[in-house]
């Protein structure tokens, strides 16, 4: 199965994965891909072309058919597990920042460049916070909620996937907050290095005449 | 979340400004924040750019150049000096885990904070010296000096020396940096059991993001200024408004 380059989840992976964690209709799993991974931006028709798609592979089978297509319930074969779990440890061809739009338009930037460019650093800040607000709710929500547990109950496979869902949790606060302040430090040094370009330039232009 | 309404400190529009070599640096513009009771606040920010001193103008120890710190309703840089003072170590406590400059068992270093200028017989501050490290969980340090102290029970011994006067706004400035993230959970739930323990409002100041997971409120600090992260409040959730229905048959009922 083809894998993106970047190493970046594709829809047909998360499908994939999906099914694997519960056997499902193509109606649930389209449900399901947008419930998990909201920020994706993934084409709404993405369950119903991989589904079918990843049975032709042999990586899904229908196991009961439905009154209609968007209805079959499917499972993972054998080799779709295999498959999934080498997609999971396999490493990335390349480091997601090489591939950052920001990363790349940082590398063009010039002394003089307008103040689009910074305002367009803080608009990146701006959507990050607001990821960060949305990830911090769900973090404080899931903290407020954890059920009390008894020392001797805390190896428990419940208490152990619940402790699992903390970490994804908490990644995801700590993945846009880091950006975020990443991002607000990032601004300051470019207003600060660009405002002082200006002055420069204004007292040779002055100079100058 | 259980917070109550209201605040306990507002900060409006402060601003300072440090000379240095002759040429000025805004360190604080034209700031404005505030602490619920029972909330965590959190200013995070890179070191050395002013988030110490916000939280030392916050707490009544450096004055802004211009703006107004509320403190219970009371603008805290129009009381009397002997007030603030009064206040500072009573209702408001600051703590970081800085080096104390006397070599000190750590009970009588965190009853320091309560003997000062106060009517405290000494068995009295001893007493509750200790009960503060115990509710920490720090009774073993009662007898050790600083010097001591791992970096963890440092941290405990921080919090006993917040909370030894039962204050109504509790200042920390850096006292979690360093922390691994396991350790800074079990620092997070402390920090919130005291809080809401105590009914105080908690400013506190990190340099990195992990210290703010414990937080209610997280500010992001940056050029002298702030940005809202996140409002887990209360007071701050999107308005949910009963049916219609229920509303007027509640209204009917009146």
């Amino acid at each position: 199965m083809k894998v993106p380059r970047t190493g970046e989840m594709s829809s047909s992976m998360a499908v994939l994965g999906l099914v694997i964690q519960r056997p499902d209709t193509i109606a649930g799993v389209a449900f399901r891909l947008s419930e998990t991974f909201p920020r994706a931006y993934w084409s709404p028709g993405a369950a119903h072309s991989n589904m079918p798609n990843l049975a032709k592979q042999g990586l899904l089978h229908v196991v009961q058919k439905g009154p209609e297509p968007t209805l079959d319930r499917y499972e993972a074969t054998a080799t779709g597990i295999a498959e999934f779990r080498r997609w999971m440890v396999r490493s990335t061809s390349l480091p997601p920042a090489s591939r950052d739009g920001l990363q790349a338009r940082l590398e063009f930037i010039e002394l003089g460049e307008p103040a689009a460019l910074v305002e367009m650093v803080r608009e990146s800040q701006r959507r990050c916070r607001l990821e960060y607000a949305e990830a911090h709710k769900r973090w404080k929500a899931f903290m407020n909620l954890r059920p009390h547990r008894e020392r001797d109950d805390l190896e428990s496979q419940q208490a152990l996937n619940h402790e699992l869902r903390g970490i994804q949790l908490m990644d995801e606060v700590m993945l846009w907050g880091t950006q975020a302040k990443r991002l607000t430090n990032l601004c300051g040094q470019l207003e600060g290095l660009l405002g002082r370009a200006d002055i420069s330039s204004t007292e040779h232009g002055s100079g100058g005449g | 979340m259980g917070l109550a309404v209201g605040r306990v400190l507002l900060v409006s529009e402060v601003s300072k400004t440090y000379w240095r070599g002759g040429k000025p640096l805004d360190v604080l513009k034209s700031v404005s924040m505030q602490v619920p009771p029972a909330a965590i606040v959190a200013v995070v920010g890179e070191r050395h750019e002013g988030k110490s001193t916000l939280l030392k103008i916050a707490a009544g120890i450096e004055a802004p150049d211009h703006g107004h710190v509320l403190f219970n309703g009371r603008d805290l840089w129009k009381l009397p000096s002997s007030e603030r003072e009064r206040l500072w170590g009573n209702e408001i406590a600051w703590t970081s885990r800085s080096r104390p400059g006397l070599d000190w068992g750590m009970r009588d270093y965190v009853g320091l904070r309560l003997a000062v200028g106060r009517s405290h017989g000494r068995r009295s501050v001893r007493a509750r010296a200790v009960a503060a490290l115990k509710r920490v969980g720090a009774e073993e340090c009662v007898e050790r000096r600083w010097g001591e102290l791992s970096d963890w029970q440092r941290v405990l011994v921080g919090l006993a020396c917040g909370i030894v006067s039962h204050p109504q706004l509790l200042v920390i400035d850096d006292l979690f940096d360093g922390l691994g993230i396991s350790k800074m959970q079990v620092a997070g739930e402390l920090l919130s059991s005291l809080a809401q323990e105590f009914g105080c409002g908690v400013l506190m100041s990190a340099s990195g993001m992990e210290a703010a997971l414990m937080a209610d409120v997280v500010w992001l600090f940056g050029g002298g200024g702030l940005q809202l992260m996140s409002d887990q409040t209360a007071g701050s959730g999107e308005v949910v408004e009963f049916p219609r229905s229920v509303r007027r048959s509640r209204g009917a009922g009146s």
